[in-house]
This record gives structure tokens, C-alpha cells and sequence, in this order.
């Protein structure tokens, strides 16, 4: 029983180590536009391709044809 | 049942709380009331600078950096406020806080910024100072007193940072002070 418990214990304890308060002048990685939820300029590009590679079968809602060029 | 939850359970929630608590308790910052933490650093010319050869002087000690949106807003206002107050004993240090440096000088190379420009290459001084948003901004008096605390930045507020320059240089009375 013992041993449960100091292992849940020790578990716990390993798991919410890992929340710590980030600094707001620690911020500068967590600032780039790269770890927004909305995408980067990589995404958009690909998301580009894949309307453009996909819209003839309407894979991303069909915009447009196979061209690339609207 | 209940011998279990009591072993179980009860310790594993306290554990649990307490180190949520360690993680989110605050940093000791520095407080309105307190002396300016000295430092010393070089300016981005190279020009080395001590916080404590500005006695005499109103002093605002803002942190920025490049990757923060409200810093870059911030800057261009302070040039104003640099040349409001050009013939006062008034003295504007803008720390940057930015890992890369080239990250900082692409940004104010775009602006004429008459005041001081000061790196910290090792962020030994934001680590001291522990501001509560970026950018923030501490108001000092001539005797060397962190007087006001200003966090943040938005146009909305210029007005406030005027007053407050104005309650240390002793241009309005402290009562018409705008910020706690």
C-alpha cells in the first residue's frame, strides 16, 4: 500500500513539475507568429497548393480550377 | 472505500495543488516605493551607460523588444515625449531585451529615437527589474525611487505618462497623479 501511494506520489509529483509561469520577458519564442493557432505564411502556401491541387475533386471548397492562377 | 480515498486521494490533491501553487506564485518584482536597482550596460553605439549617473534626473527605465507588437507602438511615442521634455532634467532608457540583437537595431533603425538605447545582452537586468507585461515602463524620480509602474502600452494612454512625468518634475501637484 505503501508503495502505491509514494508511487503515485512520485508520479504526480513528476507530471505537474512541468508547470511553470512563463515570464512576460520570457515570451519571445512563445511571440512568433509560427506558434499562433491561425497558421504562418508556410501554412497559407501550403493550404494554397492543396486548393489548388484539390479544387477540381472541391477537396477544399472549390474555388477556382486547376490553373493556380486566381 | 473510504480508507483508500483517504490514502489515496487526499495526499495526491494537496501534492497537486501545492506544486500548481509553486508554479503560479508570483515573481518578487520590484514595487513602487523601492530604489532603482542599479546597472550598468552599453548603449547599441557602444557607449556605456549607469543607471546611477542619472541622479538628479527623472528617469522612465522601459523594457521592449522587438517581437512585442505594443513595444514597437511604444518607441516612436517616446521620441515625442524626448522632445517634449528636452530641456528638463528627464532621461529615457529604453532596454532591449531581444535574444538577437539584429532583431533590435532592424527595428530602430527605421526610427529617430533620441534616447538612450541600452541592450541586455544577458537579460541580467530584465531578471532584476522582473517587469509585469511588455513593455513596461518604471517612472523614477530624481532620488533615485521607483515612483510609478506603468504596464502595457496603448495610445489611449499617452496622457497618463505625461502626467506622470509631469507629478516627478514637479510641474502639477501630486494629487492629480493618474496612476496608482
Amino acid at each position: 500500500m505503501r508503495y502505491r501511494l509514494f508511487l503515485l506520489l512520485f508520479l504526480s509529483g513528476v507530471i505537474f513539475s512541468s508547470c511553470v509561469t512563463v515570464q512576460p520577458w520570457e515570451r519571445e519564442y512563445l511571440a512568433d507568429p509560427i506558434m499562433g493557432f491561425e497558421g504562418d505564411e508556410a501554412d497559407a502556401f501550403a493550404e494554397e497548393v492543396t486548393e489548388i491541387r484539390e479544387a477540381s475533386a472541391l477537396g477544399k471548397g472549390g474555388d477556382g480550377g486547376g490553373c493556380g492562377c486566381n | 472505500m473510504a480508507s483508500t480515498y483517504r490514502i489515496f486521494v487526499t495526499p495526491s490533491f494537496f501534492l497537486c495543488m501545492s506544486i500548481l501553487l509553486i508554479g503560479a506564485s508570483p515573481v518578487f518584482a520590484i514595487q513602487v516605493g523601492d530604489e532603482t536597482p542599479d546597472f550598468t550596460t552599453q548603449t547599441f553605439d557602444g557607449t556605456e551607460l549607469n543607471l546611477k549617473s542619472f541622479r538628479g534626473k527623472v528617469v522612465l527605465v522601459n523594457f521592449w523588444a522587438s517581437w512585442c507588437i505594443p513595444c514597437r507602438q511604444e518607441l516612436p511615442f517616446f521620441a515625442e515625449l524626448q522632445r517634449e521634455y528636452a530641456s528638463d532634467d528627464f532621461a529615457i532608457i529604453a532596454v532591449n531585451i531581444d535574444k538577437k540583437r539584429e532583431k533590435a537595431e532592424e527595428f530602430i533603425r527605421k526610427f529617430d529615437l533620441p534616447f538612450y538605447l541600452v541592450r541586455d545582452e544577458e537579460q541580467s537586468i530584465v531578471g532584476t527589474y522582473k517587469p509585469p507585461k511588455m513593455p513596461s515602463t518604471f517612472f523614477v524620480d530624481r532620488q533615485g525611487t521607483i515612483r510609478f509602474i506603468k504596464e502595457g502600452f496603448h495610445h489611449k494612454e499617452k496622457d497618463e505618462f505625461r502626467t506622470n512625468i509631469n507629478v516627478l518634475l514637479q510641474k502639477v501637484s501630486e494629487e492629480k497623479e493618474a496612476m496608482p
